[in-house]
């Protein structure tokens, strides 16, 4: 289980896709959405070995790890 | 093995006070040794790498020593005194200008609430606002270090009440501030940060402008791009800090609708001893009495060079301290983007999409003078 990054892609903003987004991941088992509820960019717990299922079938989404920026 | 150091440092021009002093070892956390009365022998079980001696309430220079032996003897040299600074006169040489149409949009960790008269109070402080979830929204008003959004948003648009304070490069421009702050330490969540930039460009705030100084990521962060793209589309400029680690900028620095500010100084300034000196000493001259910071990201991808060396910001507590980074270039060089596009009449003409943009750079880089070719031609500073 690690903390994920999933963004709505260009084309899924246009759409408006936020909540069918919300919908597939928490559909998902073992998926939590922690933040961005609503958002355009969540940060989401998702399970190591779903990862790559998730993001072959969110087309219109990315998923990336979860980091933290340094202050310059 | 016992090490021994003696220290007299007073300040200029005010012989009594205290002043702390840091010390850094090869094996050791640093030890602070405050409230010093000098003289004053230091000792530690390993050799000291660095001292720092510092006055903590503001306007001195820090001083720092590199390998201390010995006895050191410094008084303390003062800051140069406001309101405008050397910054001002390379990106705004005309003054602070009619720049109130223009709104910027500050992301940082957290900026505290601030009292009437404060030198931020006029700043809108949005603090989580673009939090959506089980978070304690509290953490957006309080930073988990050194205030890094007080000190952004001080270069940015400080109005210091004592005439001796620095002021901001665009004390009048309207500004919005949004926290991103992690919850466990002093740096950015990068879902915040995204939708705080989709927040300011939305048509709720409408900003011209968005600035953040955060980023040297070493993987992509493609919710930030698209963040970035998206409010392009609606007309807004994002500039951020190039970086800090040399090199080519990083992410989110990197990617294309992001304008990456490096990092200039100006020659002969700092005092002997001082970490701008060392600063100084390592980084290569540039025409007009500049120089290019060694530590900035550099190359392709860097859109503009901004003040980025020995600036001086006053916080609302009227302390005045020196900052380096291409932290503090972003915001010089948005406010310095504000204040030109304050007076384009086009620009402010055109709706809310890309050709707002696309104008908005055909305009700043006609304002830019090219310091490779040495050609003094606007306020901004192309690399």
């Amino acid at each position: 289980m690690s903390k994920y990054v999933v963004s709505l892609t260009r084309a899924g903003r246009r759409q408006n896709l936020q909540s069918q987004l919300e919908g597939a991941l928490v559909q998902t088992k073992g998926v939590q959405i922690l933040e961005g509820f609503g958002q355009n960019s969540l940060t989401v717990l998702i399970p190591d070995r779903v990862v790559d299922d998730l993001r072959s079938q969110l087309k219109y989404a990315t998923i990336s790890d979860f980091y933290e920026l340094d202050l310059l | 093995m016992s090490h021994q150091i003696w220290i007299e440092s007073r300040r200029e021009g005010n012989p009594t006070g205290t002043i702390d002093v840091v010390a850094e070892g090869p094996s050791q956390q640093p030890q602070l040794f405050p409230g010093i009365q000098p003289p004053v022998p230091l000792r530690a079980d390993s050799p000291f790498e660095v001292i720092y001696i510092t006055v903590l309430d503001g306007g001195y220079w820090i001083l720092k020593f590199n390998k201390p032996s010995g006895r050191l003897t410094q008084i303390v040299p003062r800051l140069p005194q406001g309101p405008r600074g050397w910054w001002h006169e390379l990106h705004c040489p005309n003054g602070a200008g009619a720049d109130k149409t223009i709104k910027i949009g500050v992301i940082d960790e957290a900026l505290p609430h601030q009292e009437p008269g404060s030198s931020l109070a006029h700043v809108v402080n949005l603090g989580g606002a673009a939090w959506k979830g089980p978070v304690n929204k509290n953490r957006a008003f309080q930073s988990l270090g050194n205030h890094h959004g007080l000190a952004v948003c001080s270069l940015l648009t400080a109005r210091p009440a004592h005439p001796d304070g620095f002021e901001g490069i665009a004390p009048n421009a309207t500004v919005y501030f949004c926290a991103a702050g992690s919850d466990t330490d002093e740096r950015l969540n990068p879902t915040r940060l995204a939708n705080c930039i989709d927040l300011l460009a939305s048509p709720d705030y409408e900003c011209d402008i968005i600035t953040f100084s955060s980023g040297d990521g070493d993987r992509p962060l493609p919710n930030i791009e698209i963040a970035m793209e998206a409010a392009a589309d609606r007309g807004t400029l994002c500039f951020a800090a190039a970086g800090n680690k040399g090199g080519s900028p990083r992410f989110p620095a990197k990617y294309p609708d992001c304008l990456a500010v490096a990092a200039l100084g100006r020659a002969g300034l700092a005092p002997k001893n001082t970490q701008e000196e060392e600063d100084e000493r390592l980084s290569t001259s540039l025409p007009n009495g500049l120089f290019f910071w060694h530590a900035s990201a550099q190359g392709p991808g860097v859109e503009f060079l901004g003040a980025g060396v020995a600036v001086f910001r006053t916080e609302p507590s009227g302390g005045t301290f020196a900052m380096t980074g291409t932290s503090a270039a972003a915001p010089i060089v948005a406010g310095t983007a504000a204040l030109i596009l304050g007076e384009d009449a086009t620009y402010q003409s055109l709706g809310r999409t890309r050709e707002r943009v696309n104008h908005a750079m055909t305009a700043l880089r006609a304002n830019c003078q090219n310091l490779s070719a040495g050609a003094q031609m606007g306020p901004l500073v192309a690399p």
